[in-house]
């Protein structure tokens, strides 16, 4: 930010809605049908098919997702800093 | 998210392509993120977490209390040695964690906030009410902050020092720095050593060590950032 200030960069910030449901999982993760919905079968589970709040993995499958996309779009990643990407 | 450039086009693409890609909420100018407080002027970038600062200060009633003009007394030696121990010891844990998020601001709280939170564990009377003598300090400036000018030469600056064996339970010795990007304060430390210095200029050596390692460490940052300091 110092170096915004003296080289007159913009600042600007975004937010990313529901991030955490954008992230991909590898590996298979089912949860009980969450209450209001009525399953069709008496015994049945949820296999999930993205990643989803409150997982353990969602907030590392998400910055995977992300710095993936950053990368390909031509941004490098800092060795120094592991959440700064530089083009 | 920030995004920064000197481009507003590319950042634009960049924004419209995130979208696109993950639907995003543009917040447009950077004014919040995580606490921070941050404006722009025309000399400069300012930033403060004031807002964090008087909630935190809401919590405890201060109503009553003086503001200080210095966050800790010069006359107090903390120890954790004494034996009445706090009953809501988790009043003072909470407090010692928010205000180390504060100290991203301020590094003016940096060494009385790292010396308390060395005594979270046997955590008496005499550490809460340093821990209140902080607070009440902060009363009475709750806006400071970061200042960064704009006409400020891209130079990396040091300076460090160290307190020789002034830990009284350990005798360690305490290091400390600060770098400058020009005028602007961008890192700085206030941390015990790790192993006894029979000698001051050896705690002197191993101040200087870690100040080399920081600096390396800004000096890639710089370079990833295509910066020639």
């Amino acid at each position: 930010m110092a170096i915004a200030a003296t080289e007159n960069w913009l600042l600007e910030q975004l937010y990313v809605k529901n991030a955490f449901l954008d992230g991909d999982l590898h590996e298979e993760v089912y949860m009980k049908v969450p209450k209001g919905v009525v399953p069709q079968k008496p015994v049945q589970i949820c296999k999930l098919r993205k990643s989803i709040y409150g997982l353990r993995q969602a907030s590392r499958q998400w910055y995977e997702k992300l710095s993936t996309v950053l990368i390909a779009l031509g941004y490098t990643q800092s060795q120094s800093d592991f959440s700064l990407f530089t083009k | 998210m920030i995004l920064t450039g000197n481009d507003a086009q590319k950042i634009a693409l960049l924004k419209s392509l995130l979208d696109h890609l993950f639907k995003i909420k543009d917040l447009g100018q950077l004014k919040f993120f995580l606490g921070l407080e941050v404006t722009r002027l025309r000399k400069g970038i300012f930033l403060n977490q004031r807002k964090y600062t008087l909630e935190l200060l809401d919590v405890v009633d201060l109503l009553g209390f003086k503001s200080s003009n210095t966050p800790m007394d010069p006359q107090i030696k903390l120890n954790s040695k004494e034996s009445h121990l706090l009953e809501d010891i988790f009043i003072f844990r909470r407090l010692i964690g928010q205000l180390i998020y504060l100290t991203n601001t301020r590094p003016d709280i940096h060494f009385v906030v790292n010396h308390l939170s060395q005594f979270l564990s046997a955590s008496t009377m005499t550490h809460y009410q340093a821990v209140l003598r902080v607070l009440r300090y902060l009363k009475g400036n709750p806006g400071w902050g970061f200042f960064f000018p704009s006409d400020s030469l891209l130079q990396l600056k040091d300076f460090h020092d160290l307190d020789w064996a002034s830990c009284l339970e350990t005798y360690r010795s305490v290091n400390s720095f600060c770098m400058f990007l020009g005028d602007s304060l961008i890192s700085w430390r206030s941390k015990k050593q790790h192993t006894i210095s029979r000698f001051s200029s050896e705690a002197e050596y191993r101040a200087l060590a870690s100040a080399t390692c920081e600096i390396q460490r800004l000096s890639y940052l710089l370079r990833d950032l295509h910066i020639v300091p």
